[in-house]
């Protein structure tokens, strides 16, 4: 059975022609496919748009890193660093 | 344009934190993430003549970073390669999530298909609780995948320029996005929409 195929009726190679769709890799033939799939399995289209969500929560995530607790430099770690800076950028 | 200078003495401070942040989220290991930094200001520093001020100092220490980490990824020698792990781990994944049928397709197991999140699962986006809760489903992530996840997510890299970064074939990159995706989905759904979280009221992002 072709990998195209498979997709009508596997959840798993769904899931996967979702993504690889949801990240513009485009193919007709792998989106006609992926269509008859989530007519009849509301899981997977279901996981796509949670999918989608879970993009959108990542790109927030990326904008607001900030220093969580353990992920900062204590005062020591951030003397020493400056200290090697300040060595370095003279040389 | 205004071209940017690079001021060192400043980096500390200024950088510091946010890229001790980024290498966490990355390797996990704070030791390691820590040296990685220090490593970026060394490499930095030798490389100020190539700062041509075209971005920002934040964006241009964050991309020495990254390749700090990919070089440290490619460098590890890693007891099996990326491509053995997820073929020794296919068979118990796919179990978990996956139920195999006769004519050999993959069909979602009952027990771990994807919860309807509600038409307000959108709301959930400007909580700060929620973040939380996704850096927590993030550092829970299999170390191996991290890399190339991030890259994806974080770094926003094209799929090809991960394949070449990571040595990985493209069949093993969506592996990776894919049960990277399914598992950060179930610790979501588990550990927000399906506890009290989603539904308290909670200070919002701005």
């Amino acid at each position: 059975m072709s990998k195209l195929k498979i997709i009508i009726k596997d959840c798993k190679a769904a899931q996967e022609a979702g993504l690889r769709l949801q990240d513009g890799e485009f193919s007709l033939s792998r989106w006609v496919k992926l269509r008859i799939h989530l007519v009849y399995c509301k899981y997977c289209k279901r996981f796509l748009l949670q999918s989608k969500l879970i993009d959108k929560a990542l790109s927030q995530q990326k904008k607001n890193v900030l220093p969580l607790p353990g992920h900062s430099f204590s005062e020591d770690e951030t003397k020493e660093l400056r200290e090697m800076i300040t060595k370095h950028n003279k040389e | 344009m205004e071209k940017k200078c690079l001021q060192p003495e400043n980096w500390v401070i200024e950088y510091g934190d946010y890229l001790l942040s980024i290498a966490i989220y990355k390797v996990t290991d704070r030791d390691m993430a820590k040296d990685l930094v220090q490593e970026t200001f060394l490499a930095a520093l030798k490389s100020q003549h190539l700062f041509r001020g075209d971005s920002n100092e934040k964006t241009w220490l964050s991309s020495i970073l990254n390749n700090k980490i990919i070089d440290q990824y490619r460098k590890k020698k890693q007891p099996e390669s990326l491509c053995e792990y997820l073929e020794s781990t296919s068979d118990s994944f796919n179990s978990h999530f996956f139920k195999h049928a006769e004519d050999e397709s993959w069909h979602l197991k009952k027990d771990t298909v994807a919860c309807d999140w509600g038409v307000h699962a959108d709301a959930a986006l400007v909580k700060r609780e929620f973040y939380a809760v996704m850096e927590y489903c993030l550092s829970k992530l299999p170390q191996k995948m991290k890399p190339v996840f991030f890259a994806r997510y974080f770094d926003e890299k094209k799929a090809d320029e991960i394949c070449n970064d990571f040595n990985i074939s493209s069949s093993n990159y969506w592996v990776i996005i894919h049960r990277s995706k399914i598992l950060i989905r179930s610790c979501i759904e588990k550990n927000w929409f399906l506890s009290d979280k989603a539904n308290e009221q909670t200070e919002n992002y701005n």
